[in-house]
């Protein structure tokens, strides 16, 4: 990456252009428009388009709202990644998007994906933990039964 | 350090590898390992990469209850110590997990189980051959491709000089790096965070990996744990050891393999918490083990987790090369394709085996499909329908050929149902239900009166 950055810079120089004279190119999601968890965790990866070219420290800014307009967003990741792992969060629907920043550039925002986030019901989970409980309880007595009747 | 490592281990397999002379040296180290050795192999195979990347990814993604469950599959090994003692006594001669199912339960029970366990071992194999590329890239930053390359060439390679006697006895000294290891680990990390900074972020960035009603983590609670057990229960790697330690001692070694095992889990699975307060991006789940850790611990630290992440990947990888090429060689080449072959064949063909199943994962391995949770637990629901054929097969005279068979084949079905419609972390919980509920029906209603001197195969030939 940092080859093709260096060479995409030469090449910007060599032909008289300068930083400023080319639009920073604005990732894309990877994700689904809508993505939805049950669990609370979710990876949200981004790209560039194949024909963008890279520029040298660039780095990608990923925001998050509660909201569909951006009212108060939250930055929740700046770097160079095309990736990162959320985890941890709680029922709602969170908006993000993404976009190029280089110095004082920044590339138009992606299309916003939205994480719509509604975790199993707790009756579900604790029907399914007590079963686990139960199937455990009987493993362990037919362990020890066995192992009773084998010793007597 | 990646080739210093890699001769180590190899020069060690072609060492222990001269005392496998016969084939129960080569596949059983002789039937003579002792405690030591016994609860050294045992911990350190358990101590796989499951449990030093999985255990971080299973905290991060699930949270407080995602270390304890990753925690319970120590119970695995505590179940397993009276069971490996029952094995020793009824097939003393015993060879793999695969001899106990053909001669309790008949040959379609058999077929069906070798299906799994081949199955299980060899998607075991893919997560650790992945585990060993991810690390190699999160740690030094070599290639994924080059560094799961390297850990399967030179686990291979030892497991093809050693056997069973390079694998225990390297097991033997891996343990020791990895508990070493860990503690260094884990006081550094203590001594370099600020736990109130860590819990503050927990509370604002990720709220529900503080909740304990967390629903996701819930569920995975029993469902690790009866994961854990029916790894353990049906997997050759651990029947292989319960039939090469001496008799008396693999109660012992598994119990106290369990209690050493039992905190490693939660020590590798607390450094995921701090990710988001020392502002590190987590671009992949299964990356944030040895990320934090060769974050936290600077370039010095980087190295110990790099030996001990070797080692951990390493003391699984030929245990299940091992194990699995034994249930390839003795069941299927042995057992249906040739029987009567002499032992220079058999140990040809071993060879052939451990060589093929390693580049056979090599392959797989090369396009990194999913996450290390999604590929292992994939096979969750198979391995958890086993776990009652086996309990109630070693137990009870009444357990039966047809209940067997019909508790794999619809606790595998119904748990990959739930896989796929819930999620991976309710699978196990599910197969191993549905396996419990058909074993004991049929054990009731149809009961079976097992003759357990068909157990030993060596009394029943003569």
């Amino acid at each position: 990456m940092n080859l093709r950055t260096t060479i995409a810079s030469c090449l910007m120089v060599f032909c008289g252009y300068t930083s400023h004279a080319i639009n920073l190119a604005s990732p894309v999601f990877e994700n689904a428009v809508e993505e939805q968890t049950n669990s609370g965790y979710i990876k949200l990866g981004w790209s560039l388009s194949a024909d963008a070219v890279p520029m040298a420290n660039a780095q990608f800014e990923l925001q998050q709202a509660d909201n569909k307009d951006f009212i108060n967003p939250k930055v929740i990741y700046l770097g160079e990644d095309y990736a990162t792992f959320l985890s941890g969060l709680p029922d709602g629907d969170l908006y993000h998007r993404v976009r190029s920043v280089s110095e004082n550039e920044f590339s138009d925002w992606s299309p916003t994906v939205v994480v719509k986030v509604r975790h199993h019901s707790l009756e579900l989970a604790l029907t399914l933990f007590g079963l686990g409980a139960l199937v455990f309880a009987f493993t362990v007595g037919i362990v020890i039964q066995g192992v009773r009747r084998v010793n007597a | 350090m990646l080739i210093l490592l890699g001769i180590i281990w190899v020069l060690l397999g072609i060492y222990w590898g001269r005392k496998a002379k016969s084939m129960d040296g080569f596949m059983l180290a002789g039937r003579n390992v002792g405690l030591a050795f016994g609860t050294a192999t045992a911990m350190a195979t358990w101590v796989t990469s499951n449990t030093t990347m999985l255990a971080p990814q299973f905290a991060l993604q699930l949270g407080i209850w995602g270390m304890v469950a990753y925690s319970t599959a120590a119970f695995g090994l505590f179940l397993f110590a009276p069971l490996a003692r029952r094995i020793k006594d009824l097939m003393p001669k015993g060879y793999t997990s695969g001899d106990f199912i053909r001669l309790r339960y008949g040959k379609a029970a058999w077929l069906v189980f070798l299906g799994i366990s081949i199955f299980y071992g060899f998607t075991w194999l893919i997560s650790m051959g992945m585990a060993g590329g991810i690390l190699m890239n999160a740690l030094a930053g070599i290639p994924y491709e080059i560094g799961m390359t390297a850990i399967l060439l030179v686990c291979v390679l030892y497991t093809l000089f050693g056997g069973l006697y390079a694998v225990i006895g390297t097991d033997f000294i891996q343990s020791l790096i990895i508990m070493i290891g860990i503690v260094v680990v884990g006081v550094a990390v203590i001594w370099s965070i600020d736990l109130e900074q860590v819990y503050t972020n927990l509370r604002t960035e990720k709220p529900m990996l503080l909740n304990v009603l967390l629903p996701a983590s819930i569920m995975a609670i029993f469902n690790n744990l009866l994961f854990g057990i029916g790894e353990v229960f049906h997997s050759n790697v651990w029947w292989s050891r319960a039939f090469a330690m001496r008799k008396g001692i693999g109660q012992r070694a598994y119990t106290l393999a369990g209690f050493f095992w039992l905190p490693v889990p939660i020590a590798a699975g607390f450094i995921a918490l701090t990710s988001g307060s020392l502002g590190i991006n987590i671009t992949s789940p299964d990356m944030v083990g040895p990320l934090m850790a060769g974050n936290i611990l600077g370039k010095a630290g980087a190295v110990i987790v790099f030996i001990v992440f070797f080692c951990s990947l390493a003391s699984s990888i030929d245990s299940l090369l091992a194990a699995t090429s034994d249930l390839i060689v003795e069941d299927i080449l042995k057992k249906m394709i040739k029987p009567g072959a002499s032992e220079k064949w058999m140990r040809r063909a071993s060879a052939f085996v451990i060589v093929g199943l390693g580049i056979l994962t090599w392959v797989v391995c090369l396009p990194r499909i999913g996450t290390l949770a999604t590929v292992l637990f994939f096979a969750g629901p198979m391995v958890a329908s086993t776990i009652y054929p086996i309990a109630t097969g070693l137990f009870w005279k009444s357990a039966s050929a047809k209940g067997a068979l019909w508790a794999m084949v619809s606790g595998t079905l119904i748990g990959l149902i739930a896989y796929f419609q819930m999620g991976w972390y309710t699978a196990s919980l599910i197969g191993a239900t549905v396996s419990i509920i058909v074993t004991v029906t049929f054990a009731k209603l149809a009961p079976d009166n097992f003759d357990w001197k068909k157990m030993d195969e060596s009394v029943a030939q003569t």
